[in-house]
Order: structure tokens, then C-alpha cells, then sequence
């Protein structure tokens, strides 16, 4: 089946047969999360750095935040059984807009805000498709934890 | 004929905004509009009235009885949700299929406008200054930002490319490589478009100086609310096309409008969070 995780938002899922997707990220990141001894993964599309602008969203919305968001999305996959050391994580999205001097350039912010977190947490990233000015679709395939990443107007990387 | 002239005289064969729509921008360009007045007005279009009626009493808006009446919608909505609801199922049409030039699927440039617009009324009503005059025409604005590329997408798609080595290699934003390859952009088109429906002038300069807010004049007070609201949607890659993210904010549209830089997240926050709310509104429509 095909899960569709919209804008802030997020999914885990343990069926051998789904496909996590998300369409369009834009400066949003999408964390995709897999663990190959299970085959259990996740996807979360955040679009903000922190929660601490907003609390009260956070606990409505907290896949909104990458702070949340992680939180709720490896809660998820314990509950699913996953050991957080056995988690592959690759990152898409964090894409900028022209000349942004620093007032809009929420897409760096993105990428340096879960670095961090994933850090803090014991992860590290193995493979990323981050940055340029394009948007992304992610697809991850749960039966061999396969990825593609599509640009629009750039064609598969990752 | 040039590809210029050729997408000039695309620009009639749209159809037009109802007269009905016309006369309600004007008309709710006023807050203290009568209700008695602006029921009259809707009730006559049998379309907008249909619609309208489908909407409140659906499954959002359809709690404590079924509404009948165009009156009984105004009186229990407001008048601000039904004339947003009026916009979005009267420009629903012709934003919501596939504009493959610009790679946008079914749906994109519609989501990307709903975005816009509810990003450019949040906007305007949290603003300072004088933009927040024009709190009730940031909607339609918003809606329209984009209505350019509805004719433009028949002559972007060969030029696609070519577009993109511009904005790649020459460092110029998508709007500009439009103007230098195809001797127009999709923002002048649109405002070109906006000026035949007779819409207000306002609401014209927000469409035509939405990617170059420095170029408006002061009286423009809309067009910082539109380019911050279109920025939102960018960044937060609301139905995005191939035309991605090339586009230049301007952070003078920010201190304009009375905002930190600090607080573009939470805009973004909150227009998300917004249209997480109303996607329901049209659910099924």
C-alpha cells in the first residue's frame, strides 16, 4: 500500500508491501529512517527547525518541528520493536530560495537543526540529497529499504 | 507573430471571473457590507449559490442544521468564509488541472494558491503599517498570484531547459529568465489577466510585482503581503513545479509589513497549520 505523509507529518510502517512517500519538499526536510534488520522505516516530513517558537503547536502538530518530530517518529519505531542503533538515516529536501539572506533561509536551518539532533541521538547520516533549489519527492520502499529521491526538473539522485 | 504576441492574445480566451465575483470584491472591500446586500447579490448566480450551499453544509462546516438559504450561509459563516469559499470554487476550475509546462500535476497550482491565499490574509491580518488596510482583498490576491501561469504554461514547457540553464547559470530568478526568453513573465500575464476581469488595482499590483516588491509603489500595500505569502508557500514547497524555489525574497517586504526576520517560521507555522484546517473545507467538492 502507499503511504502518502503529507506536510508535517509523519509515518512508520512494518508491512513488507508499503511504500512511504512524500511529493514537494520544498525547504522542508524529509528524515527517512529504516532499519534493515527488521525492515520496519519511517519517513517524517518536518518543516521547521524548533518547537520552542511555538509549544502549544508542537503538542498539536509536533511532526511540524525536527525536535518533535524526531521525538514522536522514534517512539513510533521502539513501539514497532526497532532498536535505534540498527536505523539507516538518509535526508532530502532543505532546498533555498535565490540570494536568501538569512531572513528566509529556513532549508539551512533545517538541515543544521536535525545534524544536530540526529548527533544527540547516537545517528549519523548515511546518505543526503540536501540543499540547490529544487523540489523533491521521496520514496521508500519497506521490503529492502530502497530509496529514490526525485528532483522536479532534476531528474532521480540518491 | 512573436511568442510575445502569441501569449498576449491568449490572455481573452480565458473566461472571465462572473459578474457576480466581480461585484463581490468590490463589495466586500467594505466591512461594514449588508448582509441583505450581499445575499441579493450571490443568491441571482445559480452556480455560486449551488456551490456555496454544497460547501456550508458540508462535512466542516455542516454542524447545527442544514443551511438553506444564501442568507442563512452568510449569517452563520460570516461573510469573509463564504466570499473565500465563493473565490476558491469559482477559481477552482481552472487552477486545479495539470499545467505541464511548468511540470505542475493536478492539483499543484491549486494548492500553491490555497496556500498563497491563506498565507497573504494571515499575513495582512497580523501585520502592521498600511498593508493592513487591505486585509480584505489579501485573499483574492493570494488566490490570483499565480493565475499567469494557467496561460503561460503552453509556452514555457519547450522553453524549459533554456529556462533553467538561465536560473542555473546566469543567476537570474525564474520571472526574469520568462521575460528574457518569452519577452514576458507569468506575474505580468496574471496581472493582465486581473486588469480584463476588472479587478481592483490593488489586487493587480499585488499580481504583477509579486516576485519584485521593490518595483511597487507605495500605495501597493497588498504586494508585500503577497510576496511574503507566495515565499511561504515556496519555502514550504506547497505545490511546487519546475520552477522550484528560483525566485528572490525580499527581506524590505518583511520590515514593510512590521516583522522581525524571526518571525517568517512563524508565519509559516501558521499558514501550514491553517491549511491543514480548510483542506477539509473542499474535500469532496
Amino acid at each position: 500500500m502507499k503511504l502518502v505523509v503529507g506536510i508535517s507529518d509523519g509515518k512508520v510502517s512494518n508491512k513488507a508491501e508499503d511504500v512511504i512517500v512524500t511529493y514537494s519538499l520544498g525547504s522542508c526536510i524529509g528524515v527517512i529512517l529504516y532499519d534493515p534488520k527488521t525492515h520496519i522505516g519511517g519517513l517524517l516530513h518536518y518543516q521547521l527547525p524548533a518547537s520552542s517558537i511555538n509549544p502549544d503547536r508542537a503538542q498539536q502538530i509536533p511532526c511540524m518541528f525536527a525536535d518533535t518530530g524526531m521525538n514522536w517518529i522514534l517512539k513510533e519505531l521502539a513501539s514497532k520493536g526497532v532498536n535505534k542503533k540498527s536505523l539507516k538515516v538518509t535526508l532530502a529536501g532543505g532546498a533555498e530560495m535565490m540570494k536568501d539572506k538569512s531572513m528566509f533561509n529556513i532549508g539551512k536551518r533545517n538541515h543544521a537543526a536535525i545534524r544536530k539532533i540526529l548527533w544527540t541521538n547516537g545517528l549519523f547520516v548515511e546518505k543526503e540529497d540536501v540543499g540547490g533549489k529544487h523540489a523533491r519527492t521521496v520514496y521508500l520502499t519497506l521490503a529492502d529499504g530502497s530509496i529514490e529521491i526525485k528532483g522536479k526538473s532534476k531528474g532521480v539522485r540518491v | 507573430m512573436s511568442v510575445l504576441d502569441a501569449i498576449i492574445s491568449e490572455i481573452p480566451s480565458l473566461p472571465p471571473l462572473p459578474q457576480t465575483v466581480q461585484k463581490l470584491v468590490v463589495m466586500l472591500n467594505d466591512p461594514d457590507v449588508d448582509i441583505d446586500a450581499l445575499a441579493e447579490v450571490i443568491q441571482y448566480d445559480q452556480s455560486i449559490t449551488t456551490g456555496l450551499l454544497k460547501l456550508s453544509n458540508s462535512a466542516f462546516f455542516g454542524v447545527g442544521g442544514t443551511i438553506g438559504s444564501v442568507k442563512q450561509a452568510v449569517t452563520r459563516l460570516g461573510t469573509k468564509n463564504v466570499f473565500q469559499m465563493i473565490m476558491t470554487t469559482t477559481c477552482g476550475g481552472m487552477l486545479k488541472s495539470p499545467h505541464p509546462g511548468y511540470d505542475l500535476a493536478a492539483g499543484e497550482l491549486w494548492r500553491h494558491s490555497v496556500g498563497a491565499a491563506i498565507a497573504s490574509d494571515h499575513i495582512a491580518s497580523v501585520c502592521s503599517g498600511p498593508s493592513q488596510k487591505a486585509s480584505a482583498m489579501a485573499f483574492t490576491a493570494g488566490l490570483l498570484h499565480d493565475v499567469g501561469k494557467v496561460i503561460m504554461d503552453a509556452f514555457v514547457g519547450d522553453q524549459f531547459p533554456e529556462l533553467l540553464d538561465r536560473v542555473d547559470n546566469q543567476d537570474v530568478g525564474f520571472n526574469e529568465a520568462e521575460i528574457q526568453l518569452l519577452g514576458i513573465d507569468h506575474a505580468e500575464v496574471g496581472a493582465r489577466l486581473a486588469e480584463a476581469w476588472n479587478l481592483p488595482a490593488s489586487i493587480v499590483a499585488a499580481i504583477r510585482y509579486h516576485h519584485r516588491p521593490a518595483d511597487a509603489g507605495e500605495e501597493d500595500v497588498l504586494v508585500p503581503v503577497v510576496h511574503v505569502g507566495d515565499s511561504v508557500c515556496l519555502a514550504m514547497g506547497l505545490g511546487l513545479g519546475g520552477d522550484g524555489l528560483y525566485y528572490t525574497p525580499d527581506t524590505e517586504a518583511m520590515t514593510a509589513l512590521g516583522f522581525h526576520s524571526e518571525q517568517f517560521d512563524e508565519i509559516c507555522g501558521d499558514t501550514v497549520a491553517k491549511l491543514l484546517e480548510v483542506e477539509q473545507w473542499f474535500e469532496g467538492l
